[in-house]
């Protein structure tokens, strides 16, 4: 039986204390995707750990247009988007590199 | 596959095994307080009975309480809990604004078993040292008032006196234990009752002319052997729960066709939400946590996260037996089974066996429900202050779970002040929840407005004390800081979460 915690354990679960504390977990999900980026990982708790997104009111990141996800995450960086769940964007995104927020855009929309 | 559980689960499990007696209306010798016996408000044996009830008489309600490792049998088998007063769900206070509150309290529970240990900040410990919160009261937060600081070891007796200011609002409050570090294994255990403050709703003629229903929902955990000394049976959000209504297991309530009956309907649980259905009746929803909405709101289904009470009007249209559900739903992304709550048995209207000078309310109030006078309206150019707080989890290794639940990225500390705010100050607060389960934050001693909700304008603006931020969502809420100075929480009420960091400290000042 699975036993569902507060918080989902292991690879997608990391998340939200990688950004954090600035670990980096490059083993994130070791199974199929080894070179997700580390950033990543910070997605995968909501948005699900093949870009479908276990909570019904988040969006599917898989097979997005890189370029729209890079916009999409400067605009909650920079507050552009605001408002509801957009301040949970903005909370999740804010400390991202330009370097970071590219990788991230380009491995959602490349991965089918 | 049988278990213990489906063994016991259909029998006498369901019944009391310890409780108050059937004692008679009685006065005690101070005349200040009145009790009620539990009993069923249509008077019919098998019933679900209202919990024991003590009423303030002239001004104050002085009463002995306790908590204590009380001997209970659960639908899962014999076990003990820690309880008020040997009693599942504690007696419902009944008091009217102005009231004084006077509880001689008594710590009897057994010493703690980690008592030579240090204390870890977070971390659940001491599940047999207590506390007692009153919540949703407007009242002091200091000293022997509503005080969450307090540590009341076993052996230990405290007295509490806790004033009501006489424009209170009226409503449905409870109380259970509140300290940091005990409160999921205590309130898991079933240490909770309800507190009425008499007025508003209830001077509605409609409501009025109701039979009144006081429905505690809880779903206890045993220990494995006896008392419960672990953190964790009660963490994982998805375990098996039996919930029980007033200490039952699924129990009976009687309507008789076309009445309408009042239930107060408080999620007195430790970590499950319940979203609440009875297909085949009609709900109308009059009131949320203490205060009325502004009209009655008819609904097929509502929900009560942890800490929340509602005002339910409840109608039979026709005679039959129907089900109180909690419908399977997600809570986050955790998915959570259906669960049958109680059997709604709809007799005939002139049922022998209800006494016929028993009430008969039979009306749905119509138009602008009464407004506690004090909760004015909020605009935004009341507001003096804005804050946010961010709602979150880390990774701590050494703590429970290695988990460490966060407020702005900190776990709770009780010596630090995390919001300093001026009495008189009007604040707007957003919560944002970057995890992927619901939190209900509660704030103590000032109730809030609600004003959205994932950015969405909540059209009714209920005044509450306790929210769900949705997963991945956001609440904005205002608040008056008024009448009280002193120091006091907001937190989570999944109170696992709770006792491992979601919770921060207001200190109001002059
Ligand atoms: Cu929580």
């Amino acid at each position: 039986m699975r036993s569902l915690i507060h918080r989902t354990k292991g690879a997608a679960a990391i998340m939200i204390a990688c950004s954090v504390l600035g670990i980096t977990s490059a083993k994130a999900d070791d199974s199929k995707k080894a070179e997700m980026p580390v950033a990543a990982s910070q997605c995968l708790s909501c948005h699900g750990t093949n870009g479908n997104p276990a909570l019904k009111d988040v969006p599917i990141l898989l097979g997005q247009q890189p370029l729209y996800l890079e916009n999409a995450i400067r605009a909650y960086q920079e507050g552009r988007r605001t408002g509801g769940q957009a301040l949970v964007m903005h909370e999740i995104v804010k400390d991202l590199s330009d370097a970071d927020v590219k990788a991230i855009a380009t491995w959602f929309g490349g991965t089918q | 596959m049988v278990t213990r559980r489906g063994l016991l689960k259909g029998s006498a499990a369901a019944t009391l095994a310890a409780g108050i007696g059937p004692l008679p209306w009685l006065v005690s010798p101070s005349s200040a307080m009145e009790t009620v016996t539990s009993k069923s408000p249509v008077g019919i044996s098998d019933d679900l009975a209202n919990p024991m009830e003590i009423h303030s008489v002239n001004g104050r309600l002085k009463a002995d309480f306790y908590m204590e490792a009380t001997d209970y049998t659960l639908p899962s088998g014999p076990t003990k809990l820690r309880i008020f007063n040997a009693s599942l769900p504690g007696p419902t206070l009944r008091l009217k604004p102005g009231d004084t509150l006077e509880l001689a309290f008594e710590n009897r529970m057994p010493p703690n078993k980690d008592a030579r240990k240090p204390v870890v900040t977070n971390v659940p410990n001491r599940f047999n040292t207590t506390n007692v919160h009153y919540h949703g009261f407007h009242v002091s937060p200091r000293g022997n008032s509503d005080n969450v600081y307090l540590q009341i070891e076993p052996g230990q007796s405290f007295n509490y006196v806790v004033q009501l200011p006489v424009d209170h609002p009226a409503g449905n409050y409870w109380y259970h234990p509140h300290r940091h570090g005990s409160v999921s294994a205590q309130i898991a255990s079933g240490a909770a009752g309800m507190a009425i403050i008499t007025g508003t709703l209830d001077d509605v003629p409609e409501i009025a002319d109701a039979i009144e229903r006081v429905l505690v929902l809880q779903a206890p955990i045993a220990g494995i052997d006896g008392l419960l000394e672990s953190e964790k049976p009660i963490w994982p959000l998805d375990a098996e729960r039996d919930f029980l209504v007033n200490g039952q297991y699924r129990p009976k309530i009687y309507i008789r066709e076309g009445e309408v009956q009042h239930w107060r309907i408080l999620n007195a649980g430790d970590a499950q939400f319940i979203p609440l259905r009875a297909d085949g009746l009609e709900m109308h929803l009059v009131g949320l946590d203490g205060n009325p909405l502004p009209m009655a709101q008819q609904t097929d289904e509502f929900t009560l996260a942890p800490g929340n009470r509602a005002n339910l009007l409840i109608k039979a249209p026709k005679t039959g037996t129907y089900a109180l559900k909690r419908p399977a739903f997600m809570q986050g992304k955790a998915s959570l089974p259906e669960e049958h709550l109680a059997d709604i048995i709809v007799v005939a209207a002139d049922d022998p066996r209800i006494a016929p000078g028993i009430k008969f309310g039979k009306e749905i109030p119509t138009g602008e429900l009464p407004k506690n006078e004090i909760l004015t309206d909020i605009n935004a150019d009341e507001v003096t202050v804005k804050r946010k707080f961010v709602l979150g989890v880390k990774d701590v290794s050494g703590f429970f779970d290695n988990t460490e639940f966060t407020i702005n990225g900190r776990g709770f500390d009780p010596r630090r002040d995390d919001v300093v705010a001026k009495l008189g100050a009007v604040e707007e607060w957003t919560l944002i929840n970057t995890t992927p389960f619901p939190h209900p934050l509660h704030i103590h001693v000032n109730p809030f407005q609600v004003i959205d909700i994932n950015g969405e304008p909540d059209t009714r603006k209920p005044w509450m004390d306790t929210i769900a931020v949705p997963a991945a969502g956001t609440v904005t809420f205002r608040t008056r800081f008024v009448d009280f100075t002193g120091r006091y929480v907001m937190h989570c009420h999944i109170l696992p979460h709770e006792d491992t960091g979601m919770m921060i400290n207001v200190n109001i000042e002059v």
